[in-house]
């Protein structure tokens, strides 16, 4: 497949998952956690999923071709980062600052949630060409190491929002864990 | 439920005591008071209009109870998953009849068995709007059908050692895919002063409709000023006891909860703030009220409200 075709099958196999977990939410009983809290999840999987691509080329040269997928997968996490705080925003607090700021102050969790987003964003606006070569490649690399805080904090958000230590987050963390230490013995 | 038809009220009778009910009620206008008590036993629910007697109860209180399939579908019952919806879409394992309630303790001088159809026989069965605020910072309002705990404890006899009492729901594998999350069965508990309290209730149906296995069934309690997590669904056990019971999230998580967890806008949750509300079915958010809006009711229970404590 071309390079191109693949990407736009991603792009759809998104955009369904998107529009399937709305509809899921509408379906359940209260669409605002629900929409909110898959669209965090799926921030996580994408995220993580942009980050196995460096490793399994290493081990399996020949799906370098996959490559160009990485930056749609980073794109669609920062779209579902996007969903899931605008959720907060819109459909949690139907835009009352003053709620917001009583709720952040003070919440460890939601500031790791605040701070990972920041970083996310920046990383979204420098994925293209121009960015790239704005100050040189070395320079963009190295900012987008800060995928690895970003994800670090996303995911310390996402396990401290739970009452109990549960499987999934603690599944994405060693995920993560893995991919950092592989990174840190392996990486050029 | 075994209730000779002779004993059931016409429909006609028991919506015109409900009309004068609500009459009496807000011609008296009493805030913030929401006994719609049903003076006849719970046949007349279950053969009334359900909704005719919701609207008259709602009339009363101003609260629009929360549509009863989102009360059955958005649980947290642990037993039975993790998630909100785990728990309705669990099979339906729960065996809830027979079911029987051991009352006891060291401070019970009348310790006794009942199953559900007893506690029915012998105690009226109240109508209630309450509002319901969960631990996590989201509301629903719930039109109970139940006993007065007081009743029920009454019945049992207390003596001076009952100080506290506990509350135990069942704990067994073969019915709760989840039954060990806690090691144990899940423990409530109140002071003796709170159980008595006419608030207290024990709930075996909602919107004269029996509770659902994610709902507690078949009987639990109902204490409205309380965070959610206070509730004992399922309950097999109540004992009258000395020692404060150690509850099930105190146990858990120290840090985060306690044994009285009254509602309190000013007093946050580690994690998060208690000021506000989700309200489950709406968009956006409500003002939380000092004792979830029964402060009149109950705050003489609380010596110091500015006890950290008491809102833990």
């Amino acid at each position: 497949m071309p390079q191109a075709a693949l990407r736009l099958a991603l792009h759809l196999a998104l955009l369904v998952v998107l529009v399937w977990m709305v509809q899921e939410a509408v379906a359940g009983a209260d669409l605002v956690t629900e929409l909110r809290d898959a669209s965090g999840r799926w921030s996580l999987y994408l995220l993580l999923l942009s980050l196995c691509f460096t490793p399994v080329t290493r081990l399996r040269p020949a799906w370098r071709v996959y490559i160009p997928l990485r930056r749609v997968t980073g794109l669609w996490a920062f779209a579902f980062a996007c969903v899931h705080v605008l959720v907060w925003i819109s459909l949690e607090f139907a835009f009352d600052w003053r709620g917001m700021w009583q709720e952040i102050v003070g919440n460890l969790f939601i500031w790791l949630g605040i701070i990972s987003f920041a970083l996310l964003k920046v990383l979204a606006a420098s994925s293209n060409r121009k960015a790239q070569r704005w100050r040189g490649y070395q320079y963009w690399r190295f900012i987008h190491t800060l995928i690895y805080p970003a994800l670090g904090m996303a995911l310390g958000h996402y396990f401290m929002a739970q009452k109990l230590p549960e499987w999934q987050p603690m599944l994405l963390i060693s995920v993560f864990i893995v991919l950092l230490v592989w990174r840190w013995r392996y990486a050029d | 439920m075994r209730i000779k038809s002779s004993e059931i009220t016409p429909e006609q009778v028991f919506r015109q005591r409900r009309r004068m009910i609500a009459l009496g009620i807000g011609s008296l206008a009493i805030p913030a008071v929401h006994y719609a008590f049903a003076a006849d036993n719970s046949a007349a629910d279950v053969s009334a209009m359900p909704q005719a007697s919701i609207d008259q109860d709602n009339q009363a209180t101003g609260l629009t109870p929360t549509k009863l399939d989102i009360i059955n579908s958005y649980n947290n019952y642990y037993e039975f998953g993790f998630s909100k919806t785990a728990p309705s879409e669990a099979p339906k394992t729960l065996i809830t009849s027979p079911w029987s309630v051991q009352i006891g303790g060291e401070g019970a001088d009348n310790p006794g068995t009942y199953d559900i159809a007893d506690i029915h026989g012998e105690h009226d069965i109240e109508n209630h709007i309450y509002r319901f605020r969960c631990v996590e910072a989201w509301s629903m309002v719930i039109p109970w059908n139940g006993v007065a705990l007081a009743k029920v404890i009454q019945a049992a006899k207390p003596n001076s050692s009952a100080k506290y009492v506990r509350f135990e729901t069942l704990h067994d594998e073969q019915q709760m895919p989840n039954a060990n999350w806690a090691g144990g069965p899940y423990i409530e508990g109140l002071t003796m002063a709170e159980a008595m309290h006419p608030l207290s209730l024990l709930a075996t149906g909602i919107y004269d409709q029996p509770l659902e296995q994610q709902t507690g069934a078949p009987i639990r309690l109902v204490v409205p000023w309380k965070y959610g997590f206070k509730y004992a669904k399922s309950i097999v056990r109540i004992d009258l006891v000395e020692e404060m019971p150690r509850n099930t999230w105190w146990r858990q998580n120290p840090r985060e909860y306690g044994f009285y967890a009254n509602v309190n806008p000013a007093f946050d949750h580690p994690r998060w703030s208690q000021a506000t509300e989700r309200v489950i079915g709406k968009f956006g958010r409500q003002d939380t009220l000092l004792f979830n809006g029964y402060a009149d009711e109950v705050a003489h229970l609380y010596p110091d409200l500015h006890d950290r404590r008491y809102f833990f």
